[in-house]
């Protein structure tokens, strides 16, 4: 996940030649559902910032609970419910829960797909969860989309190869992968791209903070709307052919992460879990 | 297949419950009830840079311009309130929204296409959907996951891209051709959006992502979502002719197709296999083009990270996006990766006036640039 800025210094060519630099650092106007709310929070976090006698050294806080297997497979699916927060600072902080396949040297390749809320480079949602997908190809581009609200809470993800493509003059051959949300009939909701046709499965939860840690509250993975291990919710590995339920029988060598917090829970050895405070 | 017809009467019934998301302060601007249009500036960013706002809370992926309206027209989705097809009218800025039926689809491989006398078609997942402007009614024909000439798998949930979604749509003559995801023959609909053929093609063109039809009344089809074919050409008699040149979007031209977001560049294809390149240099799998009125052609090229207008082979103007380098954590170990924020550039048009309209997905808006 990454905190960035979205802002552009513009070369205006003229028309047959010229060109011009602009300084182009304010977004458009643009109205999303929570915009006077995030508005509020900037207003909020100004005078919070004022007041607070340890906001000049606030730190930033990183940290991450969850589970990858050992090995490498195409696709991992599940669904996923990321708990809504009341936000410190939904402008510069973000949670997100996500299943992911990474590959490359030392995992600095993947695809993921799941739910966040609050600040991730360009997306940001401050008073719900949306769905999101990011991407970081071979070539280091970095894709990331905003998926909105999910029509459920609890919604199932997923992210598999689904064969090689040309991707750019500079890029070249890359391995394409579909991410797809809610029935296993839907169409993809985007395309992502990594160098292999597989990659280490991970499901987790991360927490990006400028300051104090932002609450998470409990978020399921591979649970039904009770919270409870279904079947028919787990995570699940692809091997190209089948999805596998994501356990030991099928899937040896799976390991966990937490920190204290966030924590980890089994619900059912690695086909479900939560993660919280 | 079932037939829906959505009367202006059930619309205004979904739009009181409009009203009250926005009262509840959880929707983006949708219209107050009772209207069905409204005038929204384009606000001004920089000299010849605008953005229109868009109604929605989510990306939009499509975008189609009518000059003989001067409209631009797009689909937007929302998982809570009801989907929309909105017009808004380029010169004036009147913005007007009709109800679509409702899906949980955020669009990405969705389309929307101007068809014979001004009518608005649009593709979801398993609903083709028609508007008619001068009657303001919208229609839609759904179709079942089990489909005719379906490929094994289809409809297995272990297929990698399992399902028979709708993944482009083109015009001949009054009928629109469908193609739809793992299904081995493109339809044919009439008026009356009943099928009245199908036309086989085979397992690499079956889901076509972009289709366009040639005078002769070939059809240029691009490979499906998990191909890598090239471009090919349905001749008549239905054999098929790859045409060696790659790409994502077809844009018709009379006896050929300009092809765009394509590894190989963007090229101006003829029913022979005949290829003019059209831009200086290839363009990758996320580039978009359109056709500019002076004879050159508006490019979104992701490898120079800028938007160009191309004439005559030579670049005559730019816009660039930027750069974008950030920091970001590895999910597996958590140490920092460098990677380069890439734009979201999901469609553009040009308008009459030679006036490009592009989306930007990072800002949910759609940008007007004078290049």
């Amino acid at each position: 996940m990454i905190r960035g800025r979205d802002d552009y210094t513009v070369r205006v060519m003229g028309p047959r030649g010229g060109e011009r630099l602009e300084q182009f650092d304010q977004a458009p106007t643009r109205l999303y559902e929570d915009l006077a709310v995030k508005r509020l929070f900037a207003i909020l976090l100004a005078v919070w910032i004022a007041a607070s006698p340890s906001a000049a050294n606030a730190a930033h806080v990183h940290l991450y609970a969850g589970q990858a297997a050992t090995t490498w497979w195409p696709g991992i699916d599940g669904y996923i419910r990321g708990s809504g927060t009341v936000m410190l600072n939904p402008n510069t902080n973000f949670h997100a829960h996500f299943v992911n396949l990474c590959s490359g040297g030392n995992c600095g390749q993947w695809v993921q797909i799941g739910q966040y809320q609050g600040s991730i480079s360009v997306i940001t949602s401050a008073q719900f969860v949306h769905g999101y997908w990011e991407n970081v190809d071979k070539c280091g581009i970095y894709r990331i989309q905003d998926l909105g609200r999910p029509p459920t809470p609890n919604y199932p993800y997923y992210v598999n190869f689904v064969g090689m493509v040309a991707t750019s003059p500079e890029c070249s051959a890359q391995a394409k992968y579909s991410f797809r949300q809610g029935s296993w009939t839907n169409p993809p909701v985007g395309t992502g791209y990594m160098a292999n046709n597989s990659g280490i499965p991970i499901a987790e939860t991360e927490i990006t903070s400028d300051g104090a840690r932002e609450p998470i509250n409990a978020n399921h993975f591979g649970a039904n709307h009770s919270k409870q291990y279904q079947a028919g919710y787990a995570l699940h590995i692809y091997n190209g052919a089948n999805w596998l339920l994501w356990n030991d029988a099928n899937i040896a060598g799976t390991s966990t992460f937490a920190q204290a917090p966030p924590l980890r829970t089994t619900l059912n050895q690695w086909a479900a879990f939560y993660t919280w405070d | 297949m079932k037939r829906i017809l959505r009367s202006s009467a059930a619309a205004g019934a979904i739009l009181a419950a409009v009203v009250a998301g926005v009262i509840a302060g959880t929707s983006p601007s949708w219209l107050p009830l009772g209207e069905s249009s409204r005038t929204v500036p384009a606000e001004q960013i920089r000299p010849g840079l605008m953005a229109v706002e868009l109604p929605t809370a989510t990306p939009i992926y499509d975008l189609a311009y009518d000059a003989a309206t001067d409209s631009l027209w797009y689909a937007a989705s929302d998982p809570f309130l009801p989907d929309r097809l909105v017009q808004y009218v380029v010169n004036t800025g009147k913005q007007s929204e009709w109800v679509l039926p409702d899906t949980d689809y955020n669009g990405y491989l969705s389309q929307v296409k101007i068809g014979a006398a001004g009518t608005i078609w649009l593709t979801q997942p398993y609903r083709l959907v028609r508007f008619d402007p001068r009657t303001e009614t919208v229609e839609s024909v759904e179709y079942p996951l089990d489909a005719p000439d379906a490929l094994p798998g289809a409809d297995d949930p272990n297929h990698p891209s399992p399902g028979t979604w709708i993944s482009s749509i083109a015009f001949s003559g009054d009928e629109v051709l469908v193609a739809r995801n793992n299904v081995a023959a493109i339809s044919r609909i009439g008026q009356n959006l009943i099928e009245v053929d199908r036309l086989p093609v085979p397992e690499a063109y079956a889901g076509a992502l972009d289709m366009a039809v040639a005078e002769s009344g070939e059809i240029f089809l691009v490979p499906g979502y998990t191909e890598t074919a090239d471009i090919a050409v349905r001749r008549v008699d239905g054999s098929i002719a790859p045409l060696g040149v790659e790409g994502q979007r077809l844009t018709e031209m009379g006896g050929g197709v300009f092809a765009s977001g394509g590894s190989a560049g963007g090229s101006v294809i003829d029913v022979r296999g005949g290829a003019t390149g059209l831009l200086p240099s290839a363009t990758g799998i996320d580039s978009r083009a359109a056709l500019h009125p002076d004879g050159g052609a508006i490019v979104y090229d992701p490898s120079s990270r800028s938007i160009r207008h191309v004439l005559e082979g030579s670049v005559i103007a730019e816009y660039a996006l930027g750069a974008g380098d950030l920091v970001d954590h590895n999910p597996l170990t958590g140490e920092g990766v460098v990677a380069t924020l890439a734009p979201a550039i999901h469609d553009l048009v040009v308008d009459s006036q030679g006036r490009t309209w592009f989306i930007d997905g990072h800002r949910q808006a759609i940008l007007g640039l004078d290049l």
